[in-house]
């Protein structure tokens, strides 16, 4: 019994696939982080935000001062999403975000945590192999560009993306994300002038909706462990949980200023979806 | 003999397998209610023997399993105001969160990764005393006109759409102007 299951388990991470749902994690999500970046330059927040009093506000060590950071992080994200040197350009863009994240901890939220997994995992995939000057560069020295890919890179982020929902609906431990709280919590937080987008009377017309709201919120993090079900049976109900993914990170974008962090796990969603569904797949490889 | 395939298959079962005790929902230690901490406890010291292998990634790439999104948006929260004191000691708002008639540095204050280092839960975050001390430095030197710049949090009570002051201000941090030095007023 073991034995076969380890065998399985084997022959599930040794598969193969279109290279297109990588690509699209590539580009889309080095892209969001990108323009993030760019927009701490726009601010001008690089040099006050990680750097140590009396210059800035910083108040952690890290091995880049600020300006290095954020280059070297610039840098590789545009290599990164254009598919240039991807491998050392991911390993630049994680060493960035870690520079960032021991000089102002409280500067990141966690999509930036979430970046310095997601691009280790795709320098060691290959996400190049589609829509990258790698694989254009490749294909003019007469080396061979793989129409097929590993795929358990992207298995792999598809559980990273899933337990970061489940983590954090189990990480909700107040009380208004529940029924003993009233499921006040997406009221509060559209309420709240820290957070808020909008002056918050708006809220007060439609708070049933925000209690509705919150309890699904809760229903889609603490149910992501049922998408990895569904999408192993192939039920189509799974569609179900990428709707409420994609409304619940839609919602934060337009209600709160949380910044790239919906975008961001918004550009992770093609793992979740089989590689036929993204156009080039091959049907019958898309389960287990 | 072993193929690349069985270890690699066996490393990512090792790196899930750490991943998973790594996110194990734990309270933090000065969060958890005295009648857990019976069993909380162990399972912690556990965990963090368990982990010991692996523990530096958690330090150089600051990694963690655990993760909290938009933890505890609760009812009890906070508004911030900055002000300035004009020579005649009366205090003027120059910033104050949600309200657009006083929005000064608005654009830096409020951008997404500058608002996490002075937005507070229950308490300040620790970036906070060193945020205020460089924001009122900053004001004052926009503001020649001032003699001294306030940083506070106004307890708010949220409900229904609205949020209610409650008068109580926590964490103020003021920055008076400096005397001129005698060399900088000038010939006698």
């Amino acid at each position: 019994m073991i034995r076969r299951a380890w065998h399985a388990w084997v022959a599930w991470l040794d598969r193969r696939e279109s290279p297109t749902a990588l690509a699209l994690v590539r580009i889309l999500f080095a892209g969001v982080l990108l323009v993030d970046y760019l927009d701490l330059w726009r601010a001008g927040a690089i040099v006050p935000l990680f750097t140590r009093p009396p210059i800035g506000f910083a108040i952690g060590e890290a091995w880049l001062s600020a300006t290095a950071a954020w280059a070297l992080g610039a840098a590789s994200l545009a290599l990164v999403m254009i598919g240039a040197a991807t491998r050392v350009a991911c390993i630049g863009a994680m060493l960035s975000l870690a520079a960032f994240s021991h000089l102002t901890p409280d500067a990141e939220s966690g999509l930036h945590m979430l970046a310095r997994v997601v691009f280790v995992i795709l320098a060691l995939s290959r996400c190049n192999a589609r829509w990258s000057v790698d694989a254009w560069l490749w294909r003019r020295l007469g080396r061979d560009v793989p129409a097929e890919i590993p795929a358990w890179p992207r298995y792999l982020l598809l559980l990273q993306l899933v337990w970061v929902y489940f983590s954090g609906g189990m990480n909700k431990s107040a009380g208004a994300w529940g029924p003993f709280g009233g499921f006040t919590a997406l009221a509060n937080a559209l309420s709240d002038p820290h957070a808020a987008r909008f002056a918050p009377a708006w809220v007060g017309v439609i708070y049933p909706l925000t209690r509705i709201a919150t309890a699904l919120t809760m229903a889609f993090e603490l149910g992501a462990p049922l998408f990895l079900l569904a999408y192993y049976k192939g039920w189509r109900v799974r569609w179900v949980w990428i709707g409420l993914g994609v409304m619940f990170e839609l919602g934060i974008a337009v209600g709160l200023r949380l910044g790239s962090f919906p975008y961001g796990m918004l550009a992770l969603y093609p793992v979740l979806l089989y590689p036929s569904e993204l156009g080039r797949g091959r049907p019958a490889a898309d389960r287990t | 003999m072993v193929r690349w395939p069985e270890i690699r298959a066996g490393l990512i079962a090792v790196a899930i397998g750490f991943g998973l005790i790594d996110g194990c929902p734990l309270p933090t230690p000065q969060g958890t209610p005295a009648w857990e901490r019976g069993f909380v406890e162990p399972i912690r010291r556990v965990r963090d023997v368990v982990e010991t292998p692996v523990r530096w990634m958690r330090g150089v790439f600051a990694v963690t399993q655990q993760w909290s999104l938009y933890q505890a948006p609760v009812a009890h929260r906070y508004r911030m105001w900055i002000e300035g004191q004009a020579q005649d000691r009366t205090w003027h708002v120059l910033y104050l969160a949600g309200d657009p008639d006083h929005a000064e540095d608005a654009a830096l204050l409020e951008h997404p990764r500058v608002w996490g280092v002075w937005d507070p839960t229950n308490t300040p975050t620790i970036e906070y005393t060193a945020f205020a001390a460089w924001e009122t430095a900053r004001v004052l030197a926009a503001h020649p006109e001032l003699t001294a710049v306030r940083i506070k949090m106004e307890a708010i009570e949220i409900g229904k759409g609205v949020y209610t002051p409650t008068g109580q201000f926590d964490w103020p941090y003021l920055r008076r102007r400096m005397p001129a030095p005698p060399s900088a007023l000038g010939p006698r």
